[in-house]
């Protein structure tokens, strides 16, 4: 264990190395007080979000509206089109629907809490209100129509409102303590064949108003501002409150894994180094074992800390049981995503480490693995759906899918949802060859 | 201590991209003298004091301590102490860290950096940083790094570097009392009167070739002068010479 103890003593005595440390945890420790000290209340009031854009008109009794989806409102992967029956044109009003989506296909939907799957995207719907009951149905060319679902609806006033909807979630999908580049454009979703005939009200539900709906010749397009139909649950916010320091506080251990070998290079102390200890294998596993485990510290400390340290902020924003319970330590998840980052963190200053010793040049290194870093990240959101997750999925930033709570796939670089350690092993798998051509390099060149 | 040895140099041949920094060098250096080990800039001495101590690969030929392979050796910090020419610590590190690093590198007992601090006349600025030191500073610690091991072999690059008469003055002394112990001392300079009261004998190349390999006695025999000795061995293998004024 000397070389190990040797190399500790390089790290703890050199006060560039340390200060890299100590910058990394404080970013880790403070961008999530930060994200957590948001408005008070914020999340407290209404158990669902009932946002979007409504074009209705009066329905007493039994009724029937058939529609073609010409568009289906896009940009998400829960964009939502469809037909709606809806007590009033109020945010919190009860309803049913059927609608589709571009990433979920066909669904019928009622009071914030049913949602039926049925199938592909149908570019046909139908709502029939029957009594008590509403029932969707879904078809590929207006003639053949499939049932998707009925739902009980019992208590429901007999004059409702009925007609066309869009929304398109920015925001409301993603969980609203991790930091993530969203598109909030308006979502269109253009109508034909309407079944009705006017007046049409057009009405923004739950939130301020937009560009009204335009209708030439029964062909109507409706416009939604970014909202969402959902009931609110607990996405994992109170865990993943302790994860948004994760990606910038990396960025300090890019520097520091490259710095403890360039910065030996730079002053030629490689030299002196090789000279007390010829062996180079051993000198870059002490190097590697001291560097990754003192980073793991670092993450270690600083995300656990987050995690405590923010739930009496999250508490006062409204992220408060029954709907977000109190996150415990002796949960699996909760370890896994504060290990998980802790260990995602010490395999990215591996893989700059491994690059350090590569290019022996810290500038270049440092440039090298930051963009890796941030390229899938900043590319992401330009490319298809689907090329934009394998860009995310192949890359290092892979890794930080092992902070995963409760998303699904739709998440923002979290590319592994449901695979966590897959995304873990991904970035393993980079440090890991990072730090073998690092090696074969070490032992063969010249010092 | 461990067991004297000399420094063998049996063919080394070395060449970085075109340039052939050393080629087919072959003598040896033996133990209870100092070895002065001089020629012009760019002559191949830091390359030749760098494979000694594994850190370049000879093309061909080997260099022995102690007839192993510096490589080979599990602790080579109590077998060869070196001074290289432009290492240097992290600026923020004090004196006493980066020998401690050093020592536990190779199982030195803490106890010993402290030693060798007083040997070198640090002791009183062990804590402090290794960017405030003067050159003549630097150097110092760089010798106490070399005597940390208490190796009987000791290798310095260009050891006066940048000291004052006084320090140049200590560095003498200490060579020679380090020979008088019987350790093997090899010192390089490109300047032939920084060795000439220090060195019993020379090893001198020039363009990567041994030029000569012997005692000063030798070299001065027949009434010259060292200078004059020196200028005339090297004087075909100078980089660059003056034209006539």
């Amino acid at each position: 264990m000397s070389l190990p103890r040797s190399e500790l003593t390089k790290l703890r005595t050199a006060p560039g190395l340390v200060w890299c440390l100590v910058g990394a945890a404080a970013v880790m420790l403070g961008l999530p007080l930060l994200a957590s000290a948001g408005n008070p209340g914020t999340y407290g009031r209404a158990a669902f979000v009932d946002e979007f854009r409504f074009v209705h008109q009066p329905l007493s009794g039994d009724g029937t509206l058939t529609a073609r989806v010409r568009t289906p409102a896009g940009g998400h992967p829960w964009a939502m089109t469809g037909l709606m029956v809806k007590e009033s044109a109020t945010p919190g009003a009860r309803y049913a629907a059927v609608l589709v989506t571009p990433g979920h296909g066909t669904r019928v939907q009622a009071d914030f809490t049913v949602d039926i799957a049925g199938g592909e995207a149908a570019s046909w719907l139908r709502l029939v209100r029957t009594g008590p009951t509403v029932t969707g149905y879904a078809s590929t060319d207006g003639v053949a129509w499939q049932r998707v679902a009925e739902v009980p609806m019992a208590g429901m006033a007999s004059t409702v409102e009925i007609g066309l909807f869009a929304t398109s979630p920015a925001a409301t999908r993603t969980v609203a303590t991790r930091p993530v580049l969203v598109p909030t454009r308006p979502a269109t979703a253009v109508f034909d064949s309407v079944s009705m005939a006017g007046p049409w009200t057009g009405t923004d539900v739950g939130i301020p108003g937009g560009p009204s709906t335009v209708e030439s010749s029964g062909t109507f397009a409706v416009t939604a501002q970014p909202g969402d139909i959902i009931a609110r649950a607990d996405d994992g916010s109170r865990v993943v409150a302790a994860t948004a320091g994760t990606f910038a506080g990396m960025l300090p251990l890019v520097a520091l894994g490259a710095l403890v070998m360039t910065a030996e290079y730079r002053r030629h102390l490689v030299r002196t180094t090789l000279a007390a200890s010829p062996r180079r294998g051993p000198v870059l596993a002490a190097k590697a074992l001291v560097t990754g485990g003192a980073c793991f510290a670092a993450a270690l400390v600083a995300t656990a800390g987050a995690l405590l340290l923010a739930q009496p902020l999250l508490r006062r924003s409204g992220y408060r049981p029954p709907t977000y319970p109190d996150p415990s330590l002796s949960d699996p998840r909760v370890l896994r995503v504060i290990a998980g980052t802790a260990a995602a963190a010490a395999l990215v200053a591996l893989l700059s480490l491994g690059l350090g010793t590569i290019l022996r040049r810290g500038a270049a290194a440092i440039t090298a693995v930051a963009a890796v870093l941030l390229v899938p990240a900043v590319m992401t959101p330009l490319l298809p759906a689907g090329a934009g997750r394998w860009v995310q999925r192949l890359s290092p930033v892979a890794g930080l899918s092992v902070q995963q709570v409760r998303e699904t796939d739709d998440a923002f670089l979290l590319p592994w949802a449901g695979r966590p350690w897959t995304g873990l092993a991904v970035l393993a798998g980079y440090a890991v060859a990072a730090l073998t051509a690092a090696y074969l390099l070490l032992r063969r060149r010249d010092a | 201590m461990e067991p004297m040895g000399p420094i063998e140099c049996q063919g080394l041949r070395k060449r970085y991209g075109w340039t052939l920094a050393v080629d087919g060098l072959t003598f040896t250096v033996a133990a209870g003298r100092v070895t002065g080990f001089v020629g012009p800039n760019g002559a191949g001495k830091s390359t030749t004091m760098r494979m000694i101590l594994g850190l370049d690969r000879p093309d061909a030929g080997a260099a022995l301590v102690g007839g192993r392979r510096y490589r080979e050796l599990r602790a080579p910090l109590r077998h060869v102490g070196a001074l290289l020419d432009a290492g240097s610590p992290d600026p923020g590190r004090r004196a006493r860290d980066h020998l401690l690093w050093m020592a536990q590198s190779n199982g030195i007992p803490p106890a010993r950096v402290d030693e060798v601090l007083g040997l070198v006349g640090l002791a009183a600025v062990a804590r402090r940083r290794f960017g405030g030191f003067s050159l003549g500073m630097r150097q110092r610690l760089g010798i106490a790094a070399a005597l940390l091991g208490d190796p009987p072999v000791l290798i310095f690059d260009e050891p006066v570097n940048g000291l004052d008469p006084e320090g140049v003055r200590w560095i003498r002394g200490l060579l020679r009392g380090l020979a008088a112990q019987g350790r093997t001392v090899f010192v390089s300079s490109h300047l032939l009167a920084e060795l000439a009261g220090t060195a019993d004998h020379l090893v001198v190349i020039g363009r990567g070739r041994l030029l000569a390999d012997a005692s000063v006695a030798a070299l001065t025999s027949g009434g010259a002068s060292l200078e004059d000795a020196y200028v005339a061995l090297t004087g075909g293998s100078v980089e660059y010479t003056a034209g006539p004024a």
